[in-house]
């Protein structure tokens, strides 16, 4: 479905990262990153034309694979949406609370089966969200149902900034149904801003 | 015609409209304290116990084009679901600006305190006021059958979203 290069994705969220270290977005970010390959795969050979994307908080590289032009994200992130990108034309829909959109994305699932469309939801969500109920509630309804719905669970071992050991001590987890699928990464960004120890004055907000 | 009659009516002419779905549990056998029992069976989609998921699967019908129905037994319940409603339904509209209209009718019912059977403390609370305080979606509380076919009509016009509380005392 995408054409856009591992670089391309690196380097927007360098650009991002630079108008915020510089006071320009006075707005909550949360950057991409260490995440690309697998990204680049499941767009490339799953994500078809027409399916539905559900993102999250961190949906920067989701959204430029779904193809919202880059200069149209970019515009939208220096307007203080970095949290709220949508884009109708593309099914492209995130919600900031975690686990907000597992519901609605079986919701979607089921008027697509419902209507003999061939076209899948495919919900992101990361591994702090897999720890809420309302993910359980919806992979349980999925499967259940058999509906065209993949759930991915993108583990960069942090729920905010605890590791899965700091709040799980046994590392407990139950074992997942066909319908969810894990990609475990390294971030490059901290969960919220750049991480960089500067001070930095942001501007007033527009 | 009575407060259930005009309930029955009501849904019945909602119904007419295909693209309608209703949405809960327990919903094929008590069709809904009898509300819904003109309702064909493929209009009805029966869900687990799991009220955020049952409306945050009418949001997703709803996005795709369908016209929701979600009914919640008891308005205790619809405090299990505040995030569907509270931080997605009634804020979706305005933070994808205009990308995503949801529309989504919930239907509440007030446990009866009048008469058998009593159902204690947590099923008969009535959260009108304090919803009203929290989202700018409309409330509209049923206390009449001449109410109930104001309130239902009103909705099927201008197909927005909108809370209807029902009381069971009434029912």
């Amino acid at each position: 479905m995408n054409h856009v290069t591992k670089q391309q994705l690196i380097d927007f969220e360098k650009e991002v990262e630079k108008h915020w270290e510089e006071g320009d977005l006075p707005y909550l970010i949360h950057l991409s990153g260490g995440n690309e390959d697998f990204l680049i795969d499941l767009f490339k050979e799953d994500i078809k034309d027409g399916d539905w994307i559900f993102s999250t908080h961190r949906n920067h590289h989701h959204a430029l694979l779904s193809g919202v032009p880059a200069d149209e994200l970019m515009a939208h992130i220096c307007g203080g949406n970095s949290m709220f990108v949508y884009d109708r034309s593309r099914n492209f829909f995130t919600s900031s609370i975690l686990a907000g959109t597992c519901g609605i994305a079986a919701g979607v699932a089921y008027a697509l089966k419902e209507s003999g469309s061939e076209n899948w939801v495919y919900c992101f969500l990361g591994d702090g969200a897999e720890e809420q109920g309302h993910f359980y509630e919806a992979i349980m309804f999925v499967e259940g149902q058999d509906l065209p719905c993949m759930f991915i669970i993108e583990d960069n071992n942090r729920s905010v900034d605890t590791t899965f050991v700091e709040r799980n001590p046994n590392k407990f987890k139950f074992e997942m149904p066909s319908c969810v699928i894990r990609d475990e990464y390294k971030p490059t960004y901290p969960h919220a801003g750049n991480g960089t120890k500067k001070h930095i004055v942001f501007k007033e907000r527009k | 015609m009575s407060y259930k009659d005009a309930l029955i009516h009501a849904n019945t002419v909602l119904a007419a409209d295909p693209k309608v779905r209703f949405i809960g549990y327990g919903l094929q056998k008590g069709r809904a304290l009898g509300t819904l029992k003109n309702v064909p069976d493929e209009q009805i989609i029966e869900m687990p116990v799991a009220e955020n998921l049952m409306l945050g699967m009418a949001i997703g019908l709803s996005l795709t084009g369908l016209r929701p129905v979600v009914f919640i037994e008891r308005m205790d319940f619809l405090m299990n679901c505040m995030d569907a409603l509270v931080n997605h339904l009634d804020k979706i509209k305005s933070i994808s600006k205009g990308e995503f209209d949801p529309a989504v009718i919930i239907r509440c019912i007030v446990g009866n305190v009048k008469k058998p059977l009593y159902t204690g403390a947590t099923h008969t609370q009535d959260f009108s006021n304090a919803l009203r305080d929290m989202i700018d979606i409309p409330v509209y509380q049923l206390l009449t059958e001449s109410m109930v076919n104001k309130g239902y009509e009103l909705l099927d016009a201008r197909k927005e979203s909108a809370i209807l509380v029902e009381y069971k005392d009434l029912i």
